[in-house]
């Protein structure tokens, strides 16, 4: 950002997008951030989702934390809520796997049934 | 942790959990020592703080808890300092100072990630950063650009994009840059 005048203009840009595109339903992911999801990963993992998010210009979207739930040894965890399809949490994400659950399944409804590890 | 500043967004999210509206972190560095302060108005700490610093001791629903613990783990291991001062209804006040020389010391790591993670996960609580190098200081206040953002949402992905390069660029000048 160079000056004021940029962070205005995205602001502009911002406003007129969510007009066009916003479509009133909100997935909703909740990733670890206690102690044990930042050693393991998380705030990369979550820096990898919003950086997809932005290539693929999709904001439809509420990023939540979490503390531990009880699943160390699988974290980073990731639990992604998109409305018409089951809640499901997959564990030990890595960077790799958090762009293609943004593609795959925050975007294109396609869960990836081989990384989840808790579904409801 | 792999970075003192993993330690530091654990330290941001205990803030967080405390229910804070308000934090501000300084980041103090020399030649020889680096001093890290976190400040909020969360709900403060009932009783004796060093208690928090006991792995056994968590609030949270579970056995224990090691955010305050790692912390204390280095500045043992670097002979530094700690201090934690915090009542209810005044906020909390956590401070460690550490030697840079000492070998067990992370680096300070991505200090921008944990900023940009904190302010996408709570975007509601007004985050302030200041960070100081020898004769150099800047600062962040995520209020300002709340302001600047009306009703668009400091944490959409467009908007961290424009952030992390920003604080990316103030760190590279604080650094020496040009
Ligand atoms: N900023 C703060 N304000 C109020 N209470 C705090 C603050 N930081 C820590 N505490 C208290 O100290 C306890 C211990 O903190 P610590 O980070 O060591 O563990 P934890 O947060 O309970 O668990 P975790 O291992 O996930 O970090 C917390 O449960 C909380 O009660
Ligand atoms: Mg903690």
């Amino acid at each position: 950002m160079k000056s004021l005048e940029d962070l205005k203009k995205l602001r502009d840009q911002i406003r007129e997008d969510i007009k066009i595109r916003a479509k009133g339903e909100r997935v909703k992911i909740t990733i670890g951030m206690g102690t044990t999801g930042i050693a393991s990963g998380a705030r990369e993992v979550l820096k990898a989702i919003v950086n997809e998010l932005e290539i693929r210009n999709y904001s439809d979207i509420e990023i939540l934390q979490t503390g531990s739930i009880g699943l160390d040894a699988k974290e980073p965890l990731l639990t992604v809520e998109k409305p018409g399809l089951p809640k499901v949490t997959y564990g030990l994400v890595t960077i790799e796997m958090a762009k293609r659950i943004v593609v795959e399944h925050v975007i294109n409804s396609q869960i990836i049934g081989d990384w989840v590890i808790r579904s409801s | 942790m792999k970075e003192l500043a993993l330690n530091i967004l654990d330290l941001l999210e205990n803030s967080a959990a405390a229910k804070a509206e308000n934090i501000m972190l300084i980041i103090y560095e020399n030649t020889d020592k680096i001093h890290i302060e976190l400040k909020d108005d969360g709900s403060g700490i009932d009783g004796n703080p060093n208690r928090l610093l006991d792995p056994f001791y968590s609030s949270k629903n579970k056995k224990i808890g090691l955010g305050l613990p790692f912390v204390k783990e280095i500045v043992t291991l670097c002979q530094g300092s700690m201090d934690i001062q915090g009542k209810p209804g005044s906020g909390t006040n956590i401070s460690f100072n550490l030697p840079k020389g000492c070998i067990d010391l992370p680096p300070l790591g991505n200090i921008v990630s944990t900023i940009i993670t904190f302010i996408t996960l709570h975007p509601e609580i007004n985050f302030k950063y200041e960070h100081v190098i020898g004769e150099k200081f800047s600062i962040f206040d995520s209020q300002e650009f709340k302001t600047m953002l009306e009703d668009v949402p400091i944490n959409h992905p467009k908007v961290l994009k424009l952030l992390e390069s920003y604080l990316e660029n103030n760190l590279k000048n604080l650094y020496g840059g040009n």
